[in-house]
């Protein structure tokens, strides 16, 4: 593990820490919605799934230097 | 539904797992490994989702609305720092053939039995609850549908004979105990199992998302359907507004930190992603995967959720049955039974993955370590430890189920599922303080650990269990209004005074502070005994041993062979003793039978190896039983004072240093010996050469006088006179050039620098043409055959025709005046060149023969007198030719003849001719 991963590594972690919690998630917190689906509900399932792919990222990328 | 269908469809999925299982380990013994792969171990990290989150999560949805999501979002936050934490765990845990999350405490902490048997206890009484909501999840469904009643609770009233729950808890213990229990295994690992988990998760997420899609889009039109139908209802508020749902920052954050530690630090999970692992770099692909099984079995929750209040809005149905009541309300009793085994599964990984790592704790870390200390287990007419060790596997399997068994009976069903099981979480998170310390923190002492663990689950046990234990009428509940012994600070809820927290915030809150300030000046105000610097030295610095792959004994243990073999023969049996010792013979080189006492590499070897399968702490004490420690040296002392590798590296260079400086020392000192003694060679030397120089010289000054003093002598006497100052001349010009000669050689010693191809039949020859005429002037015949005429040798050139000539010459002075034969010989033999030279004059008597080769010798003939030459000649010979590595032989008989022989190595030969000279 390049050491440059490590910094990736506690970037994605420190940034999800922070999506995931408040007061982020008070911004879609207010009543709206989209499409007839809360805000909230799109929110965390796309942050989700984009934290995934940014971990998946961070951990499998290869001999490229990241 | 019938019952028999029912029993008949669990009875067909446990003999599937079992098939699985089976295949799985067949395939492990021919090579082929299933479970080697990072798909694989992912999915066994999936045991994380049990009934809770199969069921609970439904429910949890339902009443709370977004309360359900944190515990799924924490292990994805954490999963990207496996690659950090996890990691570094598993490879500390292989090295140390550490099986459980008790051992790697007890081990961390100087190998303590004490702390292992805490950290034990609080896996023991902190999964209980979280197992016992696993029975309440099956034997519920299995309720919901023989009777079809939708109904959670009311099972229960009945005879004891009736109770479904209690037919699931023996069934799980007959299952865990063929499963997890055949044989004791080194490593405590079990690739059957690990296989049947992995199958057991694809089949939980699977089921669960056939029911989801089942109630969203056929019962439904989708979610945008569902969230519209359920517009009007009361928890639609909470799913718009986390605030309105009573979720604050702090609840939400401690949900989420509570799930990331669970997720590590749980026992079955840690068994699943460190005992299990075979390979750290799968944790690469799991950090990933596993979040995405996570993402993928909450998506359908919401919808299931709604869709259960839309359809029983009255309340009547726990809603932490929706997901079976729904389909089965539907119509659909085949896919409810479906559901029902995908739920089955969820909750019997669990259990047994739990109870697995719970057993292998009690028997490792609690039973073990007391049998010990009762000297029953060293006594060396006991039976079979490792039967006994399964033996007390299986007895504490049956045990924990009993526990759950009992606190689901007596507690467990005037809870939702996810209320016990954050209990649970609450519990293992007690852990965190010391292992991340443990694994980050050097200065983390086994004192501290002790004070952590003891306070935070006290504190835990305070605020979460007895408050369910009194609240359920197990015990008498004043204490929770006003204080245990009517002490108002000490309220399990307010604890303090802190109110207006939720049970688990307030309870994360107190236990997880009080743990880590514990910890933290409990191990800055004690110190650490040898084998503690040891083991926290290797467990945060694991990646420097590794590398340089040292051995990291600090006391040395020594035992007798014959006891080291009783004893790992009754803890791991005959084959595996002989598999250890041919290893280890192999790596260093040693046989282990002709020895009598064990060296402190063998004796910790088979300590590690012993741990692997009865934990760190009793391997400790059964060694210790047997092995007597060397007292500490001073540089043992020096170690451990100064434990870091950095020190120990810079003394073993210091080491190195000395001994060169040793070596160059005893160099010196031969060099200083051998300078004086040429000192000494050197005076002599100048002696003599001083006494052959006067000589000639005295000889030369007192005729030279006498022709001053004397103008009147005759001419013949004159004549006579000057002759002899002209050969005494002579004689002393050929000294001195000699002697500068011997300086050239002596200087030129062990240069071989000079050397060079050198045709050395064509040097002997040329030196023999250039005497001839001296030769045939004395009188002498000259013969001379070279037998190969392309002989090579390296030298100098100038030293080796010195040496030819001073032979040659040395016959010819030796010659009879008449009838004098010499003789130059030159051949191969073997690898070397021969040169010979032989005369037929007066010869060397047998006792000259020694001396001729040293400095100033001559023979003294009565005959002939005081021969001409200085008497460096054959010394200066002697000299050269031993430069090049030859060596001079002289064979002679008196009034015969003597013959010089040379022999010197050969380079090589060419085939070059010429005429016969």
């Amino acid at each position: 593990m390049t050491n440059d991963r490590s910094y990736f590594i506690f970037g994605i972690f420190i940034l999800a820490i922070l999506i995931f919690n408040f007061p982020f998630l008070g911004i879609f917190g207010k009543g709206k919605a989209l499409a007839g689906i809360p805000l909230l509900y799109w929110f965390f399932f796309i942050a989700w799934l984009l934290v995934i792919v940014g971990i998946a990222l961070v951990t499998t990328v290869h001999r490229r230097k990241i | 539904m019938h019952p028999s269908l029912l029993i008949f469809a669990s009875i067909f999925y446990v003999a599937i797992l079992f098939l699985v299982a089976y295949w799985a380990e067949r395939r492990a013994k021919k090579g082929k490994s299933l479970v080697n792969n990072p798909y694989i171990y992912a999915l066994s990290l999936a045991v994380y989702c049990t009934a809770w989150t199969y069921y609970g999560n439904v429910g949890r949805a339902a009443t709370s609305g977004w309360g359900f999501l944190p515990i799924f979002l924490g292990p994805t936050i954490i999963a990207p720092l496996w690659m950090i934490v996890l990691k570094k765990i598993i490879i500390i845990s292989k090295s140390q053939r550490i099986n459980s999350i008790a051992d790697f405490i007890s081990s961390r902490y100087g190998k303590s039995i004490w702390l292992g048997v805490l950290a034990t206890l609080i896996s023991v009484f902190g999964i209980i609850p979280y197992i016992s909501i696993q029975l309440k999840a099956i034997a519920s469904t299995f309720d919901i549908l023989i009777s079809h009643s939708s109904h959670f609770n009311n099972f229960s009233h009945g005879p004891i004979y009736q109770d479904t729950a209690l037919y699931i808890a023996i069934a799980l213990v007959v299952f865990t105990v063929l499963f997890g229990t055949r044989h004791l295994d080194a490593n405590e690992r079990h690739e059957g199992l690990v296989a049947a988990i992995a199958f057991e998760s694809v089949f939980k997420l699977v089921a669960f998302l056939t029911a989801g899609i089942f109630i969203t889009f056929i019962l439904h039109n989708g979610v945008g359907d569902i969230f519209e139908k359920a517009s009007d209802l009361p928890i639609m508020e909470k799913l718009y507004d986390l605030e309105a749902s009573g979720i604050n920052g702090g609840t939400w954050f401690f949900l989420m930190v509570l799930s990331m530690m669970a997720i590590m630090f749980l026992p079955r999970q840690f068994h699943v992603s460190v005992v299990e692992n075979t390979n750290s770099d799968f944790l690469k692909k799991a950090s990933w995967l596993f979040p995405l099984y996570l993402f993928l079995i909450n998506l359908f929750v919401l919808p299931i959720a709604l869709s259960g209040l839309i359809q029983y809005p009255e309340g009547l149905v726990n809603p932490d049955t929706f997901v079976l009541s729904i389909p089965l309300d539907a119509g659909k009793d085949y896919l409810a039974l479906f559901v029902a085994l995908g739920g089955f599964s969820a909750a019997t990984s669990m259990v047994i993955m739990a109870v697995i790592a719970l057993s292998i704790m009690i028997s490792n870390n609690l039973v073990l370590p007391l049998l010990i200390r009762s000297q029953t287990i060293t006594n060396p007419y006991v039976f079979d430890v490792s039967k006994r060790l399964l033996g007390i596997r299986r007895v504490s399997i049956i045990l924990v189920v009993l526990l759950a068994y009992g606190y689901f009976k007596s507690v467990g069903q005037g809870y939702t599922l996810v209320s016990i099981g954050l209990i649970s979480f609450t519990a293992v998170a007690q852990f965190a303080p010391v292992i991340l310390g443990g694994i980050f923190w050097k200065r983390g002492t086994k004192a501290g650990a002790f004070i952590g663990l003891s306070l935070g689950f006290l504190i835990w046990a305070f605020t979460l269990p007895l408050p369910t234990l009194a609240e359920t009428g197990v015990i008498d509940d004043s204490f929770i209004t006003n204080g245990i012994f009517g002490i108002s600070i000490l309220k399990p809820y307010a604890l303090f005074g802190l109110e207006g927290f939720d049970h688990i915030s307030h309870a994360v809150l107190w236990s997880l502070s009080l743990n880590f300030f514990g910890y933290y000046f409990g191990s800055l105000f004690s110190r650490q005994d040898p084998v503690e610097i040891t083991q926290a030295d290797y467990f945060v610095n694991v990646y420097k041993y590794r590398v340089s792959s040292q051995d990291f004994e600090v006391l040395r243990k020594k035992a007798r062979i014959s006891d080291l073999r009783n004893l790992t023969n009754r803890f791991l049996g005959e084959k595996r003793l002989e598999t250890l010792f041919a290893v280890f013979e192999e790596k260093h080189g040693l046989k282990i039978s002709e020895l009598n006492i064990a060296p402190p590499e063998l004796v910790n070897y088979i300590e590690t190896n012993l741990a692997g399968s009865i934990g760190a702490a009793s391997a400790k004490v059964i060694i210790n039983s047997i092995a007597k420690e060397d007292p500490i040296s001073l540089e043992e002392m020096f170690r451990v004072l100064e434990q870091t590798q950095e020190v120990i590296k810079y003394s073993k260079q210091l080491e190195l240093k000395s001994a060169e400086l040793e070596a160059t020392t005893l160099q010196l000192k031969i060099a200083n010996h051998k300078l004086k003694e040429l000192d000494q060679l050197k005076a002599e030397f100048i002696t003599t050469v001083t006494h052959e120089l006067r000589t000639p010289i005295t000889s030369i000054k007192s005729l030279g006088k006498i022709l001053q003093t004397n103008p009147d002598l005759s001419e013949t006497k004159k004549g006579e006179y000057l002759e002899i100052i002209v050969t005494e001349s002579e004689r002393l010009s050929r000294l001195v050039n000699q002697v500068l000669d011997l300086e050239k050689i002596q200087a030129s010693d062990k240069d071989a620098d000079g050397f060079e191809d050198i045709p050395f039949s064509e040097l002997v020859r040329r030196s023999f043409l250039n005497l001839k005429q001296l030769m045939t002037d004395r009188n002498i015949r000259p013969g001379c055959r070279i037998m190969d005429a392309g002989m090579i040798i390296r030298g100098n050139y100038d030293q080796l025709t010195q040496v030819v000539v001073n032979l040659i010459s040395n016959a010819i002075k030796f010659c009879p005046p008449v009838e004098g034969i010499i003789e130059v010989t030159l051949a191969v033999e073997g690898d070397n060149c021969v040169l010979k030279v032989s005369d037929n004059g007066v010869g060397i008597p047998p006792d000259q023969q020694e001396k001729i080769f040293e400095k100033f010798t001559q023979v003294s003939n009565q005959e002939l007198g005081k021969p001409a030459g200085s008497g460096l000649g054959l010394f200066i010979t002697k000299r050269i030719i031993e430069n090049h590595k030859g060596s001079i032989e002289v064979s002679s008989r008196v009034n015969f003849g003597t013959t010089f022989k040379i022999i010197l190595p050969l380079l090589k030969k060419e085939s070059i001719s010429f005429g016969e000279a």
